[in-house]
């Protein structure tokens, strides 16, 4: 099997999860749809994963660390484009005779369009077109061809269940379709479905829309969640062995959600053999420039 | 990344406007959820920005949903981060508060929560 075609079946084992998504928040009414790490969130906004870095392991002997950089802007209120990249550190390749490899993967753009909001009952939703390049990194490190994606987007949040206990949650739900290209770089890649959700409790809202318990300092913006990822095979592939497996990951953790700023970190679950093997682990740190800079770089190029 | 950095840090350092964010509920008297002995005289809320009372609200409710507070919310003492409505001797009940924040820089925020009024 040709080397990067190796490393591509280790990042679609591992790495699926953790690339190509903007991981924004959203606002709908009092709440906010934090920043998760297995799926991207269902708004549009102005901020910057500085970075995601993620420390997972295919088969338990190497480890992948992965560092995603994401800048996201808005064009209108609505609409709003992404780009981001990752930079890999791949240790005691077992594919590749226990080498280490590092480099650039692959770059990615996105087209997001926020398409529904409904404050009264915490709903919102979008959609998104994702042109991933898959020769624009390392050799080695990138995964050889492009992929193309269209995804949707869900959140809803509980604060309209009469019974008070549950209104702190929220679930977000994506599922994209992949499409890599089908010529001779595409190395017999086929088209898969991945996706996930999140269940997060958030203690702000809590506090500002139920009651207040007295919950203070670093606990207070807390939003503690469980996130399934999970991806699966669309089709038959045209070399056998290098199709993409069906991977079921689970992440716990939380996120602390500041004025300006957010910090995310959770523990990797791998439900299956082809997810990993061992605990992973995946932080990040975010930045809202729609906060921090409202009147600049943080507002929407057009108010259309 | 390099590229990112070297495109992103003039931008943020040339930016010299004042940082503004969404408005949500940081404090409110009465606090949410509580119960409380007495009518309070007013509900104020404490935003976590400041919000501009022009196109900021809040709005308390009886049980029966009607409008009880006197319609006419205000910034207090001038702080643009606490809005207040000032309320009638409330008799003892559950009664609901809305609120809907726009922050100085145009973010729309709303929530809800509750208070009673013990007998």
């Amino acid at each position: 099997m040709p080397r990067r075609q190796t490393l591509a079946a280790i990042a679609a084992a591992v790495v699926t999860f953790t690339t190509h998504h903007a991981f924004a928040h959203a606002v709908a009414g009092a709440r906010i749809f934090v920043n998760t790490d297995l799926i991207d969130d269902p708004g549009v906004s102005d901020e910057a994963n500085l970075p995601l870095i993620s420390l997972t392991s295919p088969d338990g002997k190497t480890w992948v660390t992965d560092a995603n950089l994401e800048y996201d802007k808005t064009i209108t209120p609505s609409l709003g484009f992404a780009v981001g990249t990752d930079w890999d550190f791949i240790a005691h390749d077992m594919m590749d005779g226990g080498k280490t490899h590092a480099g650039f993967d692959d770059t990615y753009v996105q087209l997001k369009y926020r398409w529904i909001v409904l404050p009264e009952h915490e709903f919102i939703s979008a959609v998104e077109v994702t042109q991933v390049f898959g020769r624009a990194g390392t050799v080695g490190i990138e995964s050889g061809y492009d992929t193309t994606s269209v995804s949707g987007f869900f959140g809803k949040g509980l604060g309209d269940i009469p019974w008070a206990p549950i209104r702190p949650f929220a679930v977000t739900g994506e599922l994209d379709y992949n499409m890599p290209d089908t010529g001779p770089m595409g190395g017999g890649a086929t088209t898969y479905w991945s996706g996930g959700l999140t269940l997060q409790y958030s203690i702000p809202y809590l506090q500002s829309q139920i009651k207040n318990v007295g919950i203070t300092g670093f606990a207070a913006n807390l939003t503690p969640l469980i996130e399934l990822g999970w991806s699966s095979t669309a089709g038959s592939s045209a070399v056998p062995g290098i199709s993409p497996p069906t991977t079921l990951l689970l992440g716990t953790g939380a996120t602390w959600t500041g004025t300006y700023q957010a910090i995310n970190a959770e523990i990797l679950w791998p439900l299956n053999g082809a997810a990993g093997h061992g605990l992973g682990v995946i932080a990040q740190y975010h930045l809202y420039f729609d906060d921090l800079f409202p009147n600049t770089i943080g507002k929407p190029i057009s108010e259309w | 990344m390099t590229r990112i950095a070297n495109l992103l840090l003039p931008m943020l350092l040339l930016a010299a406007s004042p940082a503004f964010a969404h408005a949500f509920l940081k404090n409110s008297t009465p606090p949410v959820g509580s119960d409380v002995p007495v009518s309070p005289k007013a509900v104020i809320i404490d935003f976590t920005e400041g919000v501009e009372p022009a196109f900021s609200t809040i709005e308390v409710q009886n049980a029966q949903g009607k409008r009880v507070d006197d319609g006419h919310p205000h910034l207090v003492n001038g702080n643009q981060a606490r809005l207040a409505v000032n309320l009638p001797k409330l008799p003892p009940g559950t009664y609901r508060v809305t609120w809907h924040a726009t922050s100085v820089d145009t973010h729309k925020t709303q929530g809800t929560f509750r208070f009673t009024v013990s007998p």
